[in-house]
Formats: C-alpha cells, sequence, structure tokens
C-alpha cells in the first residue's frame, strides 16, 4: 500500500489521504501535509483518526466506515481552518479482498458555501409555516370549513414540496445524492399527488383529464420520495406528448402481493370510446426513469392493449418494520 | 441433483406461463364483450401468479381506472343523497361482505355519496365499486 514520494499524487495541490485496510495511514501528500499537518510530522502508520479533530475527524471516520463497508464512494463535507472541502472517499480493495480507502479533499467554491448558507435560511421559514399550517388544520375540522381546511391542506402540500426540494439541495450541494441514503423512505400517496399536482394545470389546458386513484395510506417505500416523484412527472410528461386523442390518464398506486411488500405505481391512458382506436400505443421509458427506477432496486415496465390502452407500471419495494 | 431440481423448476414455470397466458387470453376474450369486471378478475389471478411481469399490475391498474369511471358514471352527481330501499331486516339475504355492510351503515339520508366515499376509509376503487354494486342491486337507491 505504501506509495513512492515520487507518486504523481505528490504533485496534485488538493489534498490526498491513502488509509489501510488496518485504517492507519498509508500514503498523505504534501498539499495534505501543508494544510492539515503543518509542522506535525510523518503521518504514515499512525491512525487514520489521528489527522484530524473534533467534528472533522468524525465525518471522515463516518465516511470511511460507510465507504469501507459498503464498496462505495462517499461524499461529505468538512471544514478545517476556515475553509471548505468536499470531500470524496474512494475504496481500494486489496488483492485479498480486504478495504483500504483513499480521500480526496476539494475545496469548496464560495459560491457553494453561499448556496449552503442560502439553505439554512430558507429551512427556518419553512419550519415556521409548517408549524402555522399543522395549527391552522386542527382549527378547520368542521363541515363549515371545508373550504378552508382544502386551502390548507394545498398548502401543506406545497410546503411539504418546498421543504423535500430544500432537502435535495443541501445533498446536492454536499454532493451526496439523496438517493444514496440506504435508510430513505417516503410516503408513495403524498408523492403520487404531488407528481399530480404539479401537471394537473397542464393536463387541463389539453383538455385531458387526469385521475389519481389512490388509497388513503400506503406502506412508506424505501428510497428517495424526490426522485420518484422526479420519475413520476416524466412519465406524465410523455403521457401529455402523446396521449392527446386519449380522454383521460389515471396515475394509480396500491400495495401488491400477499403480504403487501411492494407497491405498484401505474401510469395508464385509455383512449376514448373501446380502446379499439388506439394506434401503436407503446410508448418508451425515458433513461432518466428507468435510471431512477434501478437505482431504488425496482422494476419498470411498459405495455399496451388495444383493448384497454397502455400502462407503464413500476414496483418498489416497501420498507420493513 | 441440482439438474432434477431445476427440471422440476423448469417445468413448474412453463406450466405457471401456460396458465398467465390462458387467463390472460380469456380476459382478452371478455374485454371484447366489453366485461371489464370479468376481465379484472382474470388479470388479478394471472398477476398474482406471476409477480415478475410487473405489467399484469399495469394492466390491472388500466381496467381498475375504466371501471372506476363506470362506477362513477353508475353513480350520478355526488352531491345526491343514497337512501336504503331494502329493510334493514331483510339486508342479511343479500349475503353482503363486511366493507359492503360497513358502507350501508353509514347511509344515513343525510349523507351524500361524495361524503360517504371519502370517509370510508378504502380506496376509491374498492369504495365506488361497493356504492355502485349497491346500487345495481336495489338495496340503495336515490331520492328523486
Amino acid at each position: 500500500m505504501s506509495l513512492g514520494s515520487r507518486s504523481l499524487l505528490t504533485f496534485l495541490d488538493a489534498p490526498v489521504v491513502v488509509g489501510d485496510p488496518e485504517g492507519r495511514t498509508a500514503y498523505v501528500n504534501p498539499a495534505f501535509a501543508a494544510r492539515f499537518r503543518p509542522g506535525g510530522g510523518d503521518a504514515t502508520g499512525q491512525p487514520l483518526s489521528a489527522l484530524f479533530e473534533g467534528g472533522v475527524r468524525e465525518a471522515v471516520l463516518r465516511a470511511v466506515v460507510e465507504c469501507c463497508e459498503q464498496g462505495r464512494t462517499v461524499r461529505f463535507r468538512l471544514r478545517h481552518a476556515g475553509v471548505g472541502y468536499t470531500a470524496v472517499a474512494s475504496p481500494i480493495v486489496a488483492e485479498d479482498a480486504r478495504v483500504g480507502v483513499v480521500i480526496l479533499l476539494v475545496e469548496s467554491g464560495a459560491a457553494d458555501e453561499r448556496l449552503l448558507a442560502l439553505q439554512r435560511e430558507l429551512s427556518e421559514p419553512v419550519g415556521e409555516l409548517r408549524r402555522v399550517l399543522d395549527e391552522l388544520m386542527e382549527q378547520t375540522g368542521g363541515r363549515r370549513d371545508e373550504r378552508y381546511r382544502t386551502l390548507v391542506e394545498e398548502g401543506s402540500r406545497a410546503l411539504a414540496r418546498v421543504q423535500k426540494w430544500s432537502e435535495e439541495l443541501t445533498a446536492l450541494i454536499a454532493g451526496r445524492p439523496a438517493a444514496a441514503r440506504p435508510d430513505a423512505s417516503f410516503d408513495a400517496v403524498r408523492v403520487v399527488q404531488d407528481a399530480a399536482a404539479r401537471l394537473r394545470g397542464e393536463f387541463a389546458a389539453l383538455g385531458i383529464e387526469l385521475e389519481v386513484l389512490v388509497p388513503a395510506r400506503l406502506p412508506r417505500v424505501r428510497g428517495d420520495g424526490a426522485r420518484v416523484e422526479l420519475a413520476i412527472v416524466r412519465l406524465l410528461q410523455g403521457r401529455l406528448s402523446t396521449a392527446r386523442e386519449s380522454a383521460s390518464v389515471t396515475l394509480a398506486a396500491r400495495p401488491i402481493g400477499r403480504e403487501a411488500r411492494s407497491i405498484v405505481i401505474s401510469i395508464c391512458d385509455a383512449p376514448g370510446g373501446d380502446g379499439l382506436s388506439m394506434a401503436d400505443p407503446t410508448e418508451p421509458i425515458p433513461a432518466i426513469v428507468t435510471e431512477i427506477v434501478r437505482e431504488l432496486g425496482g422494476e419498470i415496465r411498459s405495455a399496451a392493449d388495444p383493448l384497454v390502452g397502455r400502462t407503464t407500471a413500476i414496483r418498489l419495494d416497501v420498507i420493513s418494520d | 441433483m441440482t439438474n432434477v431440481g431445476s427440471e422440476q423448476g423448469a417445468k413448474a414455470s412453463a406450466r405457471r406461463d401456460q396458465s398467465v397466458s390462458t387467463l390472460v387470453r380469456d380476459a382478452q376474450q371478455l374485454l371484447r364483450g366489453h366485461d371489464y369486471e370479468g376481465a379484472l378478475d382474470l388479470y388479478q389471478m394471472a398477476a398474482s401468479l406471476d409477480s415478475e411481469r410487473i405489467e399484469l399490475e399495469g394492466y390491472v391498474d388500466l381496467l381498475r381506472s375504466r371501471l372506476v369511471k363506470r362506477y362513477r358514471e353508475r353513480i350520478g352527481d355526488a352531491g345526491r343523497v343514497p337512501t336504503l330501499l331494502v329493510p334493514l331486516d331483510q339486508i342479511t339475504r343479500f349475503d353482503l361482505p363486511a366493507d359492503a355492510g360497513f358502507v350501508l351503515s353509514m347511509i344515513d339520508g343525510r349523507t351524500s355519496f361524495g361524503e360517504l366515499l371519502s370517509v370510508t376509509s378504502m380506496g376509491p376503487f374498492e369504495a365506488l365499486r361497493i356504492v355502485a354494486g349497491l346500487l345495481d342491486a336495489g338495496i340503495v337507491g336515490v331520492e328523486t
């Protein structure tokens, strides 16, 4: 694992640390030594944890553990001596299948720092709005207040979207796609309703009815809801451009299987009349949608039958208790 | 031993494929006669037999979406108020499922179809199917 002093890494301006499978430092390049260990002596052989302090040490060790255990690249952010860094920890697999790690630290741009600060500023009023809407919701339970309750519910859904995209923005700035979080899960009912709400106006403008068929509740689904919403929106947009002769498009979600370990989300497109008039109804699935479904470990299939119409079905796994 | 196992697996898989194909063919036959309810049952059976073919679940949703429109047409204006046409003591002879009994218990001559459908906590398809079925069976009607 030892790298010679004339390694190409020596000439990099970005700090680099290589850790061996025992968690010791195998190599640090001069850029790392200059910024993180000025006058600190040779780091080789020292525990990786000894190279960093405080919150940075915690962030680095967490990333190293995740990287080595799961064998995948982990991105994270850290700040040292007033400078922000975007860090990438990648696994190195030795011949005996033991895993080491290489960590590359790239200085964050000022724009990234500003974006993070703005996101933090946004999250506070969003939280206040959430509290206000929750309180209003409690006060609008009666029949006479039904109209206002609907308005509050619409506001809550819109706010949930703001929160979701705000979190997505944070993850993106941090170089950490939300989909990569292994513990992420989402409420499929809300995701389906949000996706439909985003395009309802466009459907109405073309005179196409968009029907949503979802139960009041569904088991939580594994993965990133924002990505699934994006996939549904893309599929609905596809229907908007090709289903003009159709009387309606239905977006449905329901549990499937005896033990409801999965759900199916379908976009169905039935032509008007008896359905026999639908010509070449097969629809290609956009690449981004296929990618998202694959990321989530799900399955997607498109099919058509001139007698009924066409359908694109996505199966996603629910989270176990 | 492994070979025998895989042969048996392949035979079982072939039998399953054949059953699914037969169910789909029969469902399409029913669709030609506009029997969406019957076709839905067959597609549901096919989907449960072959869970790998997720498109079968898509067809199930397609048929459900078409049936929802039928049920809505049958029910008409959601603001109308349903009433019981059959005396309570005679309802047992219809041998209704529990869900239908639950819906019936909420018909009070004041609650509209729309309100009824929104408070059942069932999925929209299931709720509409029950209400339309009660109308078809003459158990429930609408005051004119």
